[in-house]
């Protein structure tokens, strides 16, 4: 071992609380990756198995409003004629319901020859070909019953799989034809793989940071769309193509909500960087001296700046391990918070497989941010001062500049362009520090005999006057309290917005339900002794009947809401009249997908629809259309009732007519608005119980860090210290100093980071959201959101210089 | 330039025994073959167990009654510098069912796998692609249907790679195939008429087992080949095999070696070896000698025998037997010829890897003195 290392190692003993506060800054913030990578794999996995069969090979879904048999022979004939195409198959698909024996069954029917090789379903594709039938949802299937009954046939199961899509056969398309009672120049969609040259880079991204291809542009550059246009050019016919993602819009949702918690999970690393940095800065001016004196002695720079990192890569690769653990144990810790608020079960096998993907990108952000950091502060030691920084702002601050205005701007950056806008924000916020301590430098400086006590000023100038030590610190504190502020408001303003929606459209007293479902039975059947026996009610006012199915709208899968929409109902959705027949409405969701708005038609089956008005389907995986029961036909759809919804008398207890109703039918659910509302926001608030969690995470590192930076300042001042001692100043004197001086610290950081983290909430209410979800939340400014994380953060400064400074021995020599 | 061709019952080791293959060539990654069909599930197929009197053009259609069913072509070509290429252009024919599954064009109950070869010998390239649909007007298959002039055509197609045949006797037939890196488009004229298999077309691979075939041992081919964007005009010879069956080899066959040879003397052999467990002889090898007027002669197992010379190992370590010595006795007198591969690596690994190849024919004095296609089967 060599003698600069062994001092190295020496220096670490003689600071071992400094040491141990970046060990676990560190840890903390690879804790975070690693448990967001564990969820986000675990969450990737679901949804992989729950890839509908005829799905996991394509990449887009081609849908034409005059798609059949004819026109997809031409599309394929034309490509066959192009073999430089970048289209990899071409595979027709029939979709419809068929009348199955406990209910109507979605009947999807593949060409599966046409997928490309090596791609299949569950049970094979000879299976399928052979007049068998994979069956998705285990539920029609019951009892594991070898055959099912579609329409007059009975098939052969071949395989039962769970793909989300809830019941359904998968079929050859001749035989979903069959079932369809289609004829065969029936064709509604084409699949499409595309030739991919950078999947295999995408699928190792989504490997190292799960989710992240759903914050990717769709299509970028529109490939999918101008590969089928240079077929279809001349052929009359208008193909739409879209992302498969659309087909499955439950798990684009979730691959969305992971991207979020992948782009949050990263800012404790952040966070941790700076902390790192921080110490390594300290570090290198607690050894100056010895290093001046190894210089002059003949050691070559060179070979300093390598013990020293080495010093640093020997934390990181300790904080690692911790951090890798600790990630196991928050990933569950998190998960459970989590559990059930989203379709996939988060809680199922977690952190069951720390894969390589993983245990690189620990090392990566522990032993690479810890290297980084040290190079960082070895090349700032030796940099001018002041002169490099200038340099870089320069450029630096433009650039930021231009990616925040491009991401928001812009939507076809997509998730991504909203994170690096927010990134870009975040970091022109921390850019903002060293600035602001200069000008408080100057204000202190010609302000001498400010109103303000001696020992306060004292530790004002301090702050000022101390950038170096201070500066990373204070950004890092800045940049966490502003994310939880952002975070914070963004979702009391989403809660704002999603309890309204509740109020508006959970207007019955009492919903009712049928478990069994109420959809597998001729219409009504079943509801009408429930609904004759509730209008005998002396307590009920009034009922609703709706109900609910899944339909495509110009080729998108969308879930249709109908009811008798009068003036009532239609308020329920913003709406302030009743809807006609061929009026709709649609969510915005939807409409964003479609490109429509009100006054535009949605092409139907039969007639069209008129968009009459738009409503925010918070929390809806697909995009929605409501309608009159009247309209149901132009969507190919038969009127079955789902619910009922009661309206009471004022004087009434719907828990108790609740119990009544089950008692007289036991099949029924039902439940009070009450309970089901306060259900709803009990899953809203465990869906960002993550998220909230997260950025917790990243604000107690950022105090691990200021706490860190104020006993650097306060050892660096030990002198100063001394001297007020001598002269008399008390304890007390000096305890107050020390709260001054971390106050100062703490109102820097919020003053900096209330507008910076109302921006961050603008940015992820206005421009996330919408991208990532469909819905735009309106920016609401409650107190709850705020001012939590603000005083939190100032508190978590006064704790930081409250907190006794530990003893450790090292050289000491200011800058100031 | 050498002649000879033919394909005998290499195909039907594959397509046949596997319980139908067919998911082999189709679903190789995900199907359990025997799970499907089953080893013995021929049941309700027609079989080839007597002679028939063959109607042409009708028999140059599908039988979908018979399980398995090809129409293959191989062909040497050489541009105008003397470059060397092969092509092999082959069109298969699997039935599901031995009936209609659910009726209509989109029925799956029969499927047809195309596969594409050009092999470049200056380039030390072999090319290879294959297709893959189920039997569809739009898609894919093979009939006979009148032609503009009133004549038969036969139209044969996989998802945009055609074969067609004009006349009763296929007197002129063409193939159009292309994908991303290899193009062919071929016309080809028969020089020599029809020539049946076996026993007047029933060709015995077993005790219980035979095929019906026949085919075209010697068209004279123009056209172009068209290799990385690169097209060459080309001329040669090619060869035209039908089978259809349904018939399944038997137990302790391991696979099959089988030569095609077009020699310069305007003469054809056909022979090919079924390799057996134990390395006995089986007594179903055959092969056929055609002189230069059109006359075949049945070679028996006793008329000829084959030993390889050199062996070339793929990075799997397969040894693949790419040089052969074949000694045969012709209606001419003893033969003795060297047969060499024109390049080493000439393996198809599509959803099932074989060897399938140009060759170079050498006689006793080392002269080049033809050319031809080699097929090896079973040994990976």
């Amino acid at each position: 071992m060599s003698l600069l290392f062994t001092s190295q190692l020496r220096f670490l003993a003689r600071a071992p609380w400094s040491a141990a506060t970046a060990l676990v800054g560190v840890a903390l913030g690879v804790a975070s990756v690693v448990a967001v990578h564990l969820i986000g794999a675990e969450v990737q996995r679901s949804l992989e198995d729950a890839t509908p069969p005829h799905l996991a090979a394509l990449t887009h879904v081609a849908t034409a409003s005059d798609a059949d048999a004819d026109a997809y022979f031409r599309l394929r004939d034309a490509w066959r004629r192009q073999p430089d195409s970048p289209i990899r198959a071409l595979v027709p698909m029939v979709e419809g319901q068929a009348p199955g024996g406990a209910g109507p069954v979605r009947v999807i029917g593949v060409d599966w020859l046409a997928l490309p090789a090596g791609a299949g379903g569950p049970g094979g594709s000879a299976d399928v070909l052979l007049g068998r039938a994979v069956i998705a949802d285990a539920a029609l299937r019951a009892g594991g019953a070898p055959q099912v009954s579609v329409g007059d046939r009975t098939l052969q199961v071949a395989a039962t799989v769970e793909t989300g899509l809830g019941t359904a056969v998968f079929a050859d398309i001749a035989l979903a034809q069959r079932l369809l009672d289609a004829p065969p120049s029936r064709v509604d969609r084409v699949g499409i793989t595309l030739r991919d040259p950078w999947a295999r880079w995408r699928d190792r991204l989504d490997a190292l940071m799960p989710g992240f291809g759903a914050g990717l542009p769709e299509d970028p550059g529109g490939a999918a769309r101008r590969a089928v246009d240079a077929l279809a050019g001349h052929q009359g016919v208008a193909w739409t193509v879209r992302p498969v993602a659309a087909e499955r819009p439950s798990a684009a949702l979730a691959r969305s909500v992971l991207f979020n918690l992948g782009a949050l999970g990263t800012l404790a690393l952040l966070v941790a960087w700076f902390l790192i940095h921080q110490v390594a800065v300290i570090w290198l001016r607690r050894q100056r001296l010895v290093f001046e004196r190894l210089v002059a002695l003949g050691a070559a720079p060179a070979r300093l700046r390598r013990a020293f990192v080495t010093l640093l890569g020997l934390v990181g690769l300790s904080a690692t391990l911790i951090g890798l653990a600790a990630g196991v144990v928050l990933a569950w810790a998190l998960m459970g918070l989590s559990a059930a608020a989203t379709d996939v079960s988060l809680a199922a096998g977690a952190g069951r497989a720390l894969d390589p993907w993983l245990l690189g990108k620990a090392v990566l952000s522990g032993f690479g941010i810890c290297l980084l950091g040290g190079y960082g502060a070895f090349a700032g030691a030796l940099a001018e001062p002041g002169g490099g920084a200038v340099r870089w702002r320069r450029w630096l601050v433009p650039l930021l500049g231009a990616v925040m205005v491009g991401g928001i701007v812009f939507d076809a950056t997509g998730v991504l362009g909203g994170f690096a806008a927010i990134l870009a924000l975040s970091l022109l916020g921390v850019a903002a520090v060293g600035p602001v301590l200069a000008g408080l430098r100057r204000r202190a400086d010609r302000r001498r005999g400010a109103r303000l006590r001696l020992l306060d000023r004292l530790a004002v100038r301090e702050v000022a006057w101390y950038p170096r030590l201070l500066s990373v610190a204070l950004a890092a504190l800045t940049l966490a309290v502003a994310t939880s502020i952002g975070i914070a408001v963004m979702v009391e303003s989403f809660r704002i917005d999603f309890a309204r929606m509740l109020d508006l459209r959970l207007a019955g007293d009492l919903y009712v339900y049928d478990s069994r479902g109420l959809e597998s039975e001729e219409p009504g059947s079943r509801l009408a002794p429930v609904a004759g026996w509730l209008e005998a009610h002396p307590d009920v006012r009034r009922i609703s009947r709706s109900g609910q199915a899944d339909a495509r709208v110009a080729g998108l899968p969308v879930e249709v809401g109908f009811a008798r929409m009068d003036a009532l109902e239609a308020a329920r959705y913003r709406h302030g009249a009743p809807l006609a027949p061929g009026e709709a409405l649609v969510s915005e969701r939807l409409a964003r997908d479609l490109e429509v708005g009100i006054g535009d038609v949605l092409p139907t089956p039969a007639g069209g629809l008129t968009v009459v008005g738009l409503f925010a389907g918070f929390g809806d995986p697909a995009g929605r259309v409501v309608v009159d029961l009247a309209s149901l036909p132009r969507l190919g759809l038969e009127p079955r009732l789902t619910r009922l919804s009661v309206d009471l008398r004022a004087d009434a207890d719907p828990a108790a007519l609740a119990a009544a109703l089950t008692a007289r039918f036991p099949a029924l659910t039902a439940e009070p608005r009450r309970s089901i509302r306060a259900r709803a926001l009990d899953i809203f608030d465990r869906t960002f119980a993550i998220t909230q969690a997260l950025a917790l995470l990243a604000l107690t590192v950022a105090v691990v860090g200021t706490y860190n930076a104020l006993v650097a300042l306060r050892l660096q001042q030990a002198p100063t210290v001394r001297l007020l001692e001598a002269q008399g100043v008390g304890r007390r004197a000096l305890a107050r100093l020390s709260l001054v001086r971390a106050g100062t610290v703490g109102a820097i950081a919020a003053l900096l980071a209330l507008p910076l983290g109302l921006a961050m909430a603008w940015a992820l209410c206005a421009v996330v959201n919408p991208r990532a979800f469909g819905w735009t939340v309106s920016l609401h400014l409650p107190v709850a959101g705020w001012l939590p994380p603000l005083v939190l953060g100032f508190a978590a400064a006064l704790l930081a210089g409250a907190l006794p400074a530990p003893r450790e021995r090292g050289g000491d020599h200011g800058d100031g | 330039m050498a002649t000879a061709r033919r394909r005998a019952c290499r195909w039907l080791r594959w397509w046949l025994p596997a319980a139908a293959c067919l998911p082999l060539a189709v679903w190789a990654a995900q199907l359990r073959l025997g799970a499907v069909l089953g080893e013995a599930d021929a049941d309700g197929f027609a079989r080839a167990d007597a002679p028939v009197e063959f109607a042409f053009p009708r028999d140059h259609s599908a039988h979908p009654e018979f399980r398995s069913e090809w129409w293959y072509v191989t062909a040497s070509l050489e541009d105008a510098d003397g470059r060397r290429f092969g092509v092999q252009f082959t069109l298969f024919r699997q039935a599901l069912a031995p009936r209609p599954l659910t009726g209509g064009p989109w029925d799956a109950w029969q499927i047809y796998l195309g596969h594409l070869a050009v092999t470049d010998v200056a380039g030390g390239r072999h090319l290879h692609a294959e297709r893959l649909s189920r039997g569809h007007p739009r898609l894919a298959g093979a009939r006979v249907e009148p032609a503009a002039d009133g004549g038969p055509r036969l139209r044969a197609m996989v998802d945009g790679w055609r074969l067609e045949g004009e006349g009763a006797g296929l007197d002129r037939i063409a193939i159009q195939a292309a994908t991303a890196e290899l193009a062919v488009d071929l016309s080809m004229d028969a020089v020599k008429p029809i020539v049946l298999q076996g026993d007047r077309g029933l060709s015995a691979k077993g005790p219980n087992q035979a095929s019906y075939y026949y085919s075209l041992p010697r068209l004279a081919v123009a056209g172009q080949v068209t290799v990385d964007g690169r097209v060459r005009q080309v001329t040669g010879t090619a060869w035209l095999d039908r089978e259809w069956s349904t018939s399944v080899l038997s137990a302790g066959q391991r696979g099959w070696d089988w030569f095609g040879l077009q020699l310069d003397d305007g003469t054809e052999l056909m022979a090919f070896q079924l390799r057996r467990d134990g390395g006995l002889r089986d007594p179903y090898d055959q092969g056929l000698w055609v002189d230069g007027a059109g006359r075949a002669v049945q070679l028996r197992t006793q008329d000829f025998t084959m030993a390889p010379l050199r062996h070339w190992r793929d990075e799997q370590g397969v040894a693949w037997p790419v040089a052969w010595r074949i000694s045969l006795m012709t209606p001419a007198g003893p033969r003795e010829l060297t047969v060499e591969a024109a390049l080493d690596d000439q393996r198809m690994e599509t959803l099932f890897t074989y060897w399938e190849g140009l060759v170079t024919v050498r006689d006793e004095a080392g002269e080049d003195i033809g050319t031809g296609y080699m097929e090896l089967t079973g040994y990976d």
